[in-house]
């Protein structure tokens, strides 16, 4: 029904820019990544946050000490690339579904000479099975092409779902808003029997097709907690609604401060999901 | 607690006891009307020098009245805003009824704005505003649709919850803190559009009354404010009408006898923003709905001199809707009241009332997501009440009512055979709450009246059959089942009202009070406005009822019959306060208790007025001080945080003029401190996008508001002609203040390292011309 708003005020709203300011950010450590199935090199970020109105790119931090830990091996993480605070596995890593894995991070970001320790945890869903992609034109949207999937959700006690979109190898939702987060709290079934997962606007340029074009569906199986860290991000890039919005609130984490003082903030997440993928020719 | 209701109990015995042995008197009673409609004028004022000292009483919202005198000759003085005093003198050697018909005063257009139930410097009452009918018809309107709401929310110590909202927060509290009640019967969703105008239609109310925080001990439910509408009785001389045509809606008035002492109102208004867009170039919009209805209708009765009967109903809808998704929301109320006076000094009253307010939702987006989900509360309640005037300068009210609420959160998931959710419905609450109630007005001598009221409300939840769930760290932690029908849960709340009004001389008086209240049903919102599809919960074993206490006190006085001032203080705790944790999922949760944070409220203010009701310009000026606060383990880090009230300042001005027989201007303008909210400090980068990290809760305010709205009517009068009509022209918003409605940040599509802050905003100028009957 959030559609009606702006049918409703469509007589006179507007919308214009407006100086805000609101100074400093609060000196806090950022950590984002995840491990998944695919047999690939898995990134950790490490920044810190930076001021809202600032003009920079994000502010990584070299130097950190970075793992991830299982049961049955370690990976060290290497700082790789131009860009500072990006930490990559080797390429031949692959996460297993059911396993748990623990990320570790060594560094002084409280500038007191010793390096903290920062963890967090996470255990990778079993995976869903994607057996097959269907595209048709809308009857409802107009414009959009909407991507079906077919196949079988797996045996998790909730499963969180994530659908992601390539054209040509091309990754269309790349951006957090891309792409949403469907859980099947009242599914009637774990059969996905032609279920919209996604459209494609062919108004936009970025996500016109072109027959022979080969789209690809990525199904990503999220723990309830990743879910709700996704989830919440995307509340946060959504325009504020005094009717239907509560008020904003920093992002869930599941990244502590486990040694040194424990006095610096720190926010981000780590994950671990399986990843599913079907392709489909546009015709 | 107990030591409060004995202190009462003990100071009403020795006020009615010090009764003894004093003068011997009578009651005069009787029904004060307007002789251009036959309807009774509520707040009409009677009042009567005795051995040089004012005596005097207030018509109730019938028009009824009565005083206790002593024995003797007295020269009754009756007077109303609006019509011309009328003096008769009575002879009392026994109880008397007098009725009296007052004269509506030659060219008398706009009327006082705000008007009291007599003089509030002699009221033994604070806290409280009240608005006729044409006080709120004055003000400029938006879109030319007056709006009681609206109105209200120019009042000393009333706020918008957010720009062109009809929800409105008193003292500091929430939108849900406020009872607001239709002829005694509960209005849970008080708006239409999405809270753009309230459900009240102008044309079928009578008077207003907002009591705010010290409600009277016959009413009970809500912290904040008590708003009381009642509905206007049918004209019992002759066949009357009255209507508007206006930019978005219509509106027209029935009214009359039906019978010897029976009359009828009827009253209609619908929007028609879809009749345009069926014209509409794009074939989208033409199938689109968008519209509200509001139906009222009420029947009077008077059986003999004793006994009155009347009914009233409420019904209206809000249509939105286009071929894939489609939403109606709607309320309904009825009372039935009957009053019954066994003699001139005692009075009994009963009512009995039902209400619901329910919603719809539903999206056809192919085969297997079609989905719909509705939402319904109801209430069914009475009231039993009686009125005695036990002696001169002793009255008493007591009574009891009882409501059962089913509130049912939510009903809906797929539709079809193909459909990809199942369908659910949500456990139905069930819920009793009773009071007994008694008030007291006691006349002290010496200038001096006491009020002491005392409320008994009990608050049952009543088994629905299915499972009752237990919280324990905010998680469910077991289940009971008991049987269909059974208490499984009660809450007792003794609340006492007290107040104190002394008149220091003729023209001032001093008032104090002090009310707790208890609050045992909320809004699932965590929002500052509130929405359409908010449900309402209950207290339960897992969520306390919030309580509240409120001190207040005040100096009042008149500069002459022109000039009114006033200043009131106040003082406010509340416990069980109800915010929501960060991030909470409220609509269609079935576990919405686990999201619940119970907190502390704490504010305070100042209130300030000056009201002109007889200068060449009518109206008032108003300046608010007020600060509101909260805390709740687990949001704000466990630190208090201002309320999303918490709106330091506020001054309003409402001026009307008659500038010849035909003009009538008004104008109003308003300034408040921006709203709290919680703004963006830093950012950190996911999947290529900067989220915000964010500041204390409510550590930032929104740009002050400010707004100037104006007003002209020109009334077309033709000698002899029983049709009168005249034109409002309106500006709202006159100067294009650009207040924000939302501010939300964003990243720049070409420079995403780069972000920046948006506003939306409303209104710019909005004008409007509505014309406006009476026949």
């Amino acid at each position: 029904m959030m559609k009606f708003i702006p049918l409703i005020l469509l007589l006179t709203a507007c919308t214009e820019r407006i100086d805000i300011r609101t100074g400093e950010a609060t000196r806090q450590l950022f950590a984002y990544g995840y491990v998944t199935s695919d047999t690939t090199r898995h990134v950790v970020t490490i920044s810190r946050a930076t001021a809202y109105f600032a003009t920079t790119p994000r502010a990584g931090i070299s130097g950190a000490q970075v793992v991830i830990v299982t049961d049955s091996a370690t990976y060290a993480l290497a700082e790789v690339g131009e860009e500072a605070g990006v930490y990559c596995t080797d390429a031949d890593v692959a996460g297993v579904p059911g396993e748990a894995y623990e990320l570790v991070m060594m560094l002084d970001f409280d500038g007191d000479g010793a390096p903290e320790e920062y963890r967090a945890s996470a255990c990778m869903p079993l995976t869903s099975r994607i057996d097959s992609v269907a595209l048709r034109h809308s009857t409802v949207f107009k414009n959009q092409v909407e991507v079906i999937g077919y196949g079988t959700l797996p045996d998790n006690e909730k499963n969180f779902m994530s659908f992601h979109l390539y054209r040509n190898g091309e990754h269309l939702t790349r951006s957090l808003e891309d792409f949403f987060v469907m859980d099947d709290t009242h599914f009637t079934s774990r059969e996905m029997n032609g279920v919209l997962c996604q459209l494609l606007d062919q108004e936009e340029e970025e996500s016109r097709l072109v027959a022979g074009d080969t789209v690809t569906l990525r199904v990503d199986v999220l723990s309830e907690e990743y879910a709700r860290f996704i989830r919440e991000a995307q509340q946060e890039l959504r325009a504020a609604n005094p009717i239907f919005g509560g008020p904003p609130a920093n992002v869930f984490t599941n990244i502590r401060c486990t040694g040194g003082d424990g006095g610096a903030r720190v926010s981000g997440f780590f994950a671990a999901f399986p990843t599913d993928s079907k392709s489909v020719i546009y015709r | 607690m107990r030591c409060i209701c004995c202190l009462l109990l003990a100071l009403l015995a020795g006020m009615t006891a010090g009764a003894a042995g004093q003068e011997v008197s009578f009651t005069v009673r009787g029904r004060i009307s307007g002789e251009d409609s036959g309807r009774g004028l509520a707040g009409a004022n009677v009042s009567v020098n005795v051995e040089g000292s004012r005596r005097g009483s207030a018509a109730d919202a019938r028009g009824d009245y009565a005083l206790r005198l002593p024995a003797g000759r007295h020269a009754l003085t009756f007077s109303f805003i609006g019509y011309a005093a009328r003096e008769v003198t009575v002879e009392l050697s026994a109880d008397r009824v007098v009725n009296v018909s007052l004269s509506p005063r030659a060219n008398e257009i706009a009327g006082v704005v705000v008007s009291a139930a007599g003089r509030r410097t002699e009221r033994p009452e604070m806290n409280v505003e009240r608005l006729s009918a044409l006080a709120i018809k004055q003000l400029p309107a938006l879109m030319g649709e007056v709006d009681v709401i609206k109105a209200i929310q120019m009042l000393p110590g009333v706020q918008s919850t957010a720009e062109g909202s009809s929800g409105f927060s008193v003292r500091g509290g929430s939108h849900d803190q406020n009872l607001i009640l239709l002829d005694d019967a509960t209005v849970y969703g008080a708006s239409h559009l999405m809270g753009f105008f309230s459900v009240f239609n102008n044309d079928a109310i009578k008077e207003v009354t907002l009591y705010k925080g010290d409600v009277p001990a016959t009413f009970g439910g809500r912290l904040s404010s008590l708003l009381e509408i009642r509905s206007k009785e049918g004209n019992g001389e002759r066949l009357a009408g009255a209507g508007g045509i206006g930019v978005i809606a219509s509106r027209l008035t029935l009214e009359g006898p039906i019978g010897r002492g029976v009359s009828f109102i009827a009253s209609g208004r619908r929007t028609y923003a879809d009749v345009f867009l069926a014209l509409s170039p794009d074939k989208d919009l033409r199938g689109t709905a968008l519209h509200f209805y509001d139906l009222n209708g009420r029947v009077d009765a008077r059986a003999g001199e004793r006994d009155r009967l009347f009914v009233s109903a409420y019904a209206g809808e809000d249509k939105f809707a286009n071929k894939s998704a489609g939403m109606t929301f709607g309320n309904k109320a009825v009372t039935a009241g009957w009053s019954h006076a066994f003699s001139a000094d005692l009075l009994a009253r009963a009512t009995v009332s039902g209400s619901s307010y329910n919603y719809y939702i539903g999206s056809d987006i192919g085969e297997q997501l079609a989905q719909d989900w509705a939402s319904a509360m109801s209430d069914v309640g009475g009231k039993v009440e009686v009125a005695w005037q036990a002696r001169p300068g002793l009255e008493l009210k007591f009574g009891y009512a009882a409501a059962m609420h089913r509130f049912s959160p939510g009903d809906g998931g797929g539709i079809g055979d193909d459909a990809l959710f199942e369908r659910v419905r949500h456990p139905v609450q069930r819920a009793r709450e009773q009071a007994f109630f008694g008030d007291a007005m006691v006349g002290a001598g010496e200038g001096l009246t006491l009020r002491l009221g005392l409320r008994y409300s009990v608050f049952s939840n009543v088994a629905g059959g299915g499972e009752v769930k237990y919280l324990q760290d905010h998680l469910y932690h077991h289940s009971e089942f008991p049987r269909r029908g059974a208490v499984y849960h009660s809450y007792r709340h003794l609340e006492p009202r007290v107040g104190v009004t002394w008149l220091v001389g003729s023209e001032g008086s001093v008032k104090a009070s002090y009310a707790r209240s208890v609050q045992y049903v909320q809004v699932a919102s965590n929002s500052a406005a509130g929405s359409p599809l908010d449900v309402w919960f209950q207290a339960s074993p897992n969520v306390r009822p919030q309580r509240g206490d409120q001190l207040a006190a005040g100096y009042f006085r008149n500069l002459g019959d022109a000039w009114e001032l006033s200043v009131e203080v106040y003082g406010r705790l509340a416990r069980g306060v109800i915010d929501f944790k960060d991030h909470a999922s409220l609509l269609g949760n079935e576990n919405l208790e686990e999201e619940v944070r119970a907190g502390k409220g704490r504010g305070a203010g100042m209130e300030w007025m000056a009201r002109a009701n007889d200068a060449p310009v009518t109206g008032w000026v108003s300046y608010t001080y007020s600060r509101s606060w909260r805390q709740a383990k687990g949001i704000n880090g466990d630190a208090w945080y201002r309320s999303p009230y918490d709106k330091p300042h506020v001054v309003t001005v409402v001026a009307n003029r008659d500038v010849s027989a035909r003009w009538r201007v008004s104008a109003n303008w308003i300034y408040a401190t921006g709203h709290p909210v919680t703004y963006p400090t830093g950012r950190v980068l996911v999947e290529n996008r900067y989220v915000p990290t964010y500041s204390g809760r409510n550590e930032f305010r929104f740009p002050d508001y400010h707004r100037l709205d104006l007003s002209a009517t020109r009334l077309l009068l033709r000698a002899g002609a029983r049709v009168t009509s005249e034109l409002n022209f309106s500006l709202y918003n006159a100067y294009g203040r650009k207040n924000p409605w939302s501010i939300f940040f964003r990243q720049e599509k070409e420079q995403p390292d780069v972000s920046y802050a948006e506003q939306i905003y409303l209104f710019g100028v909005v004008p409007s011309v509505t014309w406006n009957f009476t026949f």
